[in-house]
């Protein structure tokens, strides 16, 4: 025994019993599945931090070619907006839609990401949505992605159609 | 027993120290796992078997490592070491299972009833193996923080400052916890000897 016996006597013959069952203990140990168990979730964890970190990247791309987008379209607009333009931008139809449930709406998450990207109008005409009057082919959609990588829920954002044009 | 993994070429971990090998083990290093998992997995489970069984050891084992893996911080190497870091957490589990019987007041359990003296003779009759199993047996039956100071400090062969830093509980206590766990085992072994006679 490591510690000092001398304050706590023993009798030698129980001790002798204790030592004889910790050599016979030491040959136990979990079962080699617990180990497997083990590294399994080890790659399930890092599988799915990569799959996040592939949706982070993705959704840094989209918004960057959103943005470049956004600023060429700056440059090509006319300074002074006309009338017509400003009451465009104030229809009604020009608000984000609410969030539409999908696949895995009813996977519980704790937490997640919104994923942006630029869709085809005809995506929304899946959902039953009509595109506005003065749509492009394309619209913005937000794709609220849970920590476990499932999509959730999508709403699209008509106002920045102008933008992707 | 060692976890079997495809250890890469030329690549030694016995060397590497085991807090090293703890945050390799949690950028998910897989061989710095299998290393630390090798190292420690047994004293966990034989910890956990005296405790609460042989049939949830298996379970503590994996749920102390995935919360080692899992928790960022919790470690730190100036107040213990890793392996007394797993010993606390398995400890943590150990008690959920048991409920409220371990962390409780041990000293309340009445040991004062009628006990045969202890005469240990009768061990000298038994084989290895008999010898073992009745051990097991008795240790089994012990008060819950009597079989712990026991198994800690007597089959698991952890000094005194340790296991009181692992039972938060001063080191007078884990001495009167052993004394009177070895007392007891010495009365439940004597028994054996009444029982090889009758037979």
């Amino acid at each position: 025994m490591t510690h000092d016996d001398s304050e706590n006597p023993i009798d030698h013959r129980l001790r002798d019993a204790l030592r004889t069952t910790a050599i016979a203990d030491a040959a136990l140990g979990a079962s080699p599945a617990v180990g497997a168990r083990i590294l399994a979730d080890i790659r399930r964890q890092r599988h799915r931090r990569r799959q996040l970190s592939w949706l982070a990247a993705a959704a840094a791309i989209v918004i960057a070619i959103t943005a470049a987008r956004w600023q060429i379209a700056d440059n090509t607009t006319p300074p002074e907006p006309t009338p017509t333009m400003a009451t465009e931008a104030a229809a009604p139809d020009a608000v984000p839609t609410d969030f539409l449930p999908l696949r895995y709406a009813n996977v519980p998450a704790r937490s997640g990401h919104i994923v942006q990207m630029v869709v085809p109008t005809t995506v929304m005409t899946s959902f039953g949505l009509e595109p506005s009057s003065a749509s492009s082919d394309v619209v913005i959609a937000d794709v609220f992605v849970g920590d476990d990588g499932l999509a959730r829920a999508v709403r699209f954002d008509p106002i920045n159609r102008e933008l992707s044009q | 027993m060692p976890l079997e993994l495809s250890a890469a070429p030329g690549a030694i971990l016995s060397d590497v120290n085991d807090a090293q090998l703890l945050a390799r083990a949690r950028t998910g290093d897989e061989q710095a796992f299998g290393e630390l998992f090798a190292r420690h997995q047994g004293a966990i489970y034989r910890y956990a078997m005296h405790m609460c069984g042989a049939e949830t050891a298996d379970d503590v084992v994996q749920e102390t490592f995935l919360a080692v893996l899992k928790s960022a911080g919790g470690f730190d190497a100036d107040r213990g070491t890793v392996g007394a870091y797993l010993f606390g957490i398995a400890r943590h589990l150990i008690l959920k299972r048991l409920g409220p019987r371990l962390s409780g007041r041990p000293e309340d359990v009445d040991t004062s009833g009628p006990q045969p003296s202890p005469d240990l003779n009768a061990l000298d009759l038994l084989s290895r193996q008999e010898i073992v199993k009745a051990v097991r047996a008795a240790i089994g039956s012990l008060p819950d923080a009597y079989r712990e100071a026991v198994v800690l400090c007597d089959l698991q062969e952890m000094d005194y400052e340790s296991a009181a830093a692992l039972l938060e509980c001063p080191i007078g206590t884990v001495r009167s916890r052993l004394h009177r766990g070895r007392a007891l085992l010495a009365a439940k072994l004597s028994i054996l000897r009444s029982v090889n006679q009758a037979s």
